[in-house]
């Protein structure tokens, strides 16, 4: 029974690091540039923003929510804090600003989907649309370019041959594990997302919780913005298109059920390494543009399919029994 | 639908059916049988197997053993798609009309007609026939009003007719009139007597004696999931059947006697929430066991709610230890020291994908966190304490409570609020669901609180339960106390009698007493 329970408990990083393995061998034949020093840490920084968003939205969906406005809160905050720098010189002004900015939208969300019960899915697609509108109306439509060296340290420099970023990306996920694990906080997006009335019974207040998960995942969102600034070296219009799909198969791939109440950090950081190695290795085998698409969405239906069948999580399993 | 022509008796007869959950084995070698144009009675208390052995005839439980033969012929009835077809209809508690489609709509709701254009309705036709069926139950009702503009006798009507219409000729009815007022309730039995003059055969559930007498031909009682009997109505009295509903050994855990309660922890003055409950007023002191009783809907478990902040209430005073209390919501009322184990674990008592350690903790994390950092150690004290304490059977503290039997479930709901050490306890259906062992269990547990002198609200269904717990029990009738016991002066038929609204004028002048003396 507890072998069972532990294999069950751990199958889905079996699968993950199963199929990441895969695919990275796979690619030592095809292309040899792919175990390189280089294209390793290459890979750190293409799932930089990814992964970091992947903690927020690991909370959101753990609550039974969804957050689609993830992207373009993204390209928001980013401008946000860059339209700060280049007013003010201050680069922690900067990025506390896209902090708040991040967090703002979350908040909005929060409010709508706690308080006034309107769904997750249509909460975040109204503010997916008002935050690129913001984005767009802040840049011009014209990408905003940083003169700031501190401000794109985050998301350019390197110490070494390590890109700085590894640290935020490596920190934010052992934080994100602990407050889910370790603190009220995160016990309580588990207790929402499994049973709301039972939730509230036991004296969690469900509004209050959902706003600040929501909230949380903005300011983290705000946090990745300003490393995708950097890597850009500005604030782009249109940054963040279609991050939400990509950080919600990550998430969903990582066994953090839909259904709410159930799900890890670790899973999200296999799901987002899946995501990046596969786009890694089709950028590297030359794979036009719309191939890609299509996998996406592929690897999407597939993660979903899992999700329902119970393979990455317990829940199924559990119901069957 | 031609059983008006059809003369022939039709019968359905099940067998030896058998059916187990986990934990708890629901049916034991039933027998029942359904005749058209009989009404059929099944009674039973609260989970004594009724609704189960209705599932397996409506085809959504499939029985572990068991036959079931359609005159003389056996059949199986896979799905409740087979039932349909063989021509049973259930119509449940809740009603499954669409409040926002009109009566014919609803009528013909999964059998539209269409014209020669598949996809137009010909909702000339559908409405014409509707009219005639509500014609033949001797009803003139608008066959263009919605659903959610009608009251709730019409509503059972409604529903009625869907069944005649999908060609059903056994009908079976929950608690039809749990919902309705008197006239309502003349009303379906003068069509419950229109359905048998026509051959339809009705399965009537329900708890409340007179009614059984009233309107059914014969009745089947079931308890514990055992079928008890089956009498000729002629042949039986009140008495007989509730003696054969509860007549169990009530066992020797049950009340040994209080001498020493203590202050009063609790008093509600006049709580009132319109059309749920109306001048409800109680006390319950350290040491004491208040019972609630009432059928469903009664009223006392909205009541309960509304004291411990999970629903709101219209005006009317709570006092908690002599102080005014107002809880907005139950986080407040923990804090207080008050805890409510709730009638459905699986809704409102534990988060299933948790573990046994994380339910047991919940209501405490507040108090058990340092700058929100949960405390481990406390948390692992706390588990270990009620695991051991409730005697509750796991293999690792760890591990995922839907995993666990029913009593040990049970058992983590009640740990989880004594780990708060409340002055009250509310315990809705406190042994709804788990085996007779465990039910002994619970009841030695809240014996051993009681000794701690903390206050106990209990709800039950059960009468042996709250007769051999409470020190005091409340009879709840359509929202209002009706009645007011002591121990000494319970017995089961007086309990049934208050609830389901009899005597409710003679039960009156009790309750004058009770608060003159």
């Amino acid at each position: 029974m507890k072998i069972r329970e532990f294999f069950y408990k751990k199958f889905r990083y079996v699968i993950l690091v199963g199929f990441i393995l895969f695919i990275a061998f796979g690619m030592v034949f095809i292309n040899s540039a792919f175990f390189r020093f280089s294209n390793l840490m290459n890979l750190v920084q293409q799932i930089s923003v990814l992964s970091i968003v992947a903690i927020g939205m690991t909370f959101v969906i753990i609550s039974k929510g969804i957050d689609l406005s993830v992207g373009s809160n993204l390209a928001f905050a980013g401008a946000l804090g860059v339209y700060v720098v280049n007013l003010t010189g201050n680069a922690f002004l900067g990025m506390l600003v896209s902090l708040i900015a991040g967090a703002s939208i979350g908040l909005l969300n929060g409010l709508m989907i706690g308080r006034f019960k309107i769904s997750p899915f249509m909460a975040t697609l109204a503010t997916m649309v008002l935050a690129r509108g913001l984005t767009i109306w802040i840049t011009d439509a014209d990408s905003v370019w940083v003169k700031n060296k501190l401000f794109l340290w985050l998301g350019q420099a390197y110490i070494g041959r390590v890109p700085a970023v590894l640290f935020p990306v490596v920190v934010s996920l052992y934080l994100g594990n602990l407050f889910l694990k370790n603190m009220v906080f995160g016990r309580n997006t588990f207790a929402i997302g499994g049973n709301i009335m039972a939730a509230r019974a036991a004296g969690v207040k469900p509004a209050r919780q959902i706003v600040y998960t929501f909230m949380l995942c903005g300011a983290i969102v705000g946090l990745a913005s300003v490393i995708a600034v950097g890597r850009m070296s500005s604030a782009q219009p249109w940054a963040g298109q279609g991050l939400e799909f990509e950080v919600i198969t990550a998430v969903v791939l990582g066994g953090t059920s839909l259904r709410g109440g159930e799900g890890s950090m670790m899973g999200t950081l296999f799901g987002a390494i899946l995501i990046g190695v596969l786009g890694n290795s089709l950028a590297l085998l030359n794979i036009p543009a719309w191939y890609l698409n299509i996998i996406r969405g592929v690897v999407l239906i597939v993660a979903v399919l899992l999700d329902r069948a119970g393979l990455l999580t317990l829940q199924a399993r559990a119901k069957v029994r | 639908m031609d059983s008006k022509l059809n003369k022939s008796v039709r019968t359905i007869e099940m067998r030896g059916i058998s059916k187990s959950f986990p934990g708890v084995q629901a049916l034991d070698r039933v027998d029942f049988s359904i005749q058209s144009g009989r009404v059929h009675a099944l009674v039973g208390e609260n989970g004594a197997g009724k609704t189960t052995l209705m599932n397996i005839l409506g085809g959504v439980l499939k029985p572990d053993i068991g036959v079931i033969s359609l005159d003389s012929k056996d059949i199986e009835i896979i799905s409740p798609h087979r039932a349909q077809e063989i021509g049973i209809s259930f119509i449940h508690q809740e009603l499954s009309l669409v409040p926002d489609l009109n009566v014919s709509q609803n009528i013909f709701l999964g059998r539209e007609v269409s014209g020669r254009l598949r996809g137009f309705l010909k909702s000339d036709f559908m409405e014409k026939r509707s009219k005639e069926i509500l014609a033949r139950l001797g009803l003139d009702l608008d066959v263009r009003r919605l659903i959610k503009d009608l009251n709730a006798g019409e509503q059972q009507l409604v529903e009625i007719a869907k069944a005649l219409n999908s060609e059903a000729w056994v009908i079976i009815m929950d608690e039809p009139t749990s919902a309705l007022t008197e006239a309502e309730k003349n009303q379906l039995f003068e069509i419950i007597r229109q359905l048998k003059h026509q051959g339809i055969a009705v399965v009537y559930i329900t708890h409340r004696m007179p009614e059984i007498f009233e309107i059914t031909d014969e009745v089947t009682i079931l308890r514990d999931g055992k079928h008890m009997a089956t009498f000729i109505i002629e042949n039986t009295n009140e008495r007989d059947v509730i003696k054969m509903m509860i007549g169990r050994d009530v066992g020797s855990f049950f009340f040994r006697g209080r001498a020493n309660v203590g202050e009063t922890v609790l008093e509600v003055r006049n709580l009132t929430r319109k059309s749920l409950f109306k001048d409800v007023s109680f006390e319950v002191s350290e040491g004491e066991v208040l019972g609630l009783y009432g059928l469903r809907g009664s009223g006392r478990t909205e009541v309960a709610r509304g004291i411990f902040g999970l629903d709101r209430y219209d005006s009317g005073e709570i006092l908690f230890s002599g102080r005014e209390l107002n809880v907005k919501n139950p986080l407040e009322a923990i804090d207080t020291g008050i805890g409510f184990v709730s009638e459905d674990r699986h809704k409102e008592g534990l988060i299933e994908l948790m573990s046994v350690k994380e339910n047991l903790c919940q209501p405490s994390l507040p108090w058990i966190n340092r700058f929100g950092w949960i405390e481990k150690k406390r948390e692992n004290d706390i588990t270990k304490e009620y695991v051991s304490s409730l005697d509750i059977k796991v293999t690792s503290f760890e591990q995922v409570i839907n995993t666990l039997s029913g009593g040990n479930q049970q058992k983590v709901s009640l740990g989880k609020w004594l780990a708060r050490n409340p002055k009250l306890l509310i315990l809705d259906e406190p042994t709804k669901g788990i085996d007779v062992g465990a039910k002994a269990e619970i009841y030695r547990i809240i014996e051993s609180l009681v000794e701690e002198k903390i206050a106990i609200l209990m709800i039950s269904s059960e009468l042996p339960e709250i007769i051999g717990i409470s020190d005091r029990v409340l009879v709840f009738h359509k929202g209002e106390v009706v009645a007011h016991y002591r121990h000494d002066e319970i017995s089961e038929e007086k309990l049934l009698l208050s609830a389901s609204g009899v005597n409710s004028i003679g039960e009156k002048e009790e309750i004058e007493l009770e608060t003159k003396g």
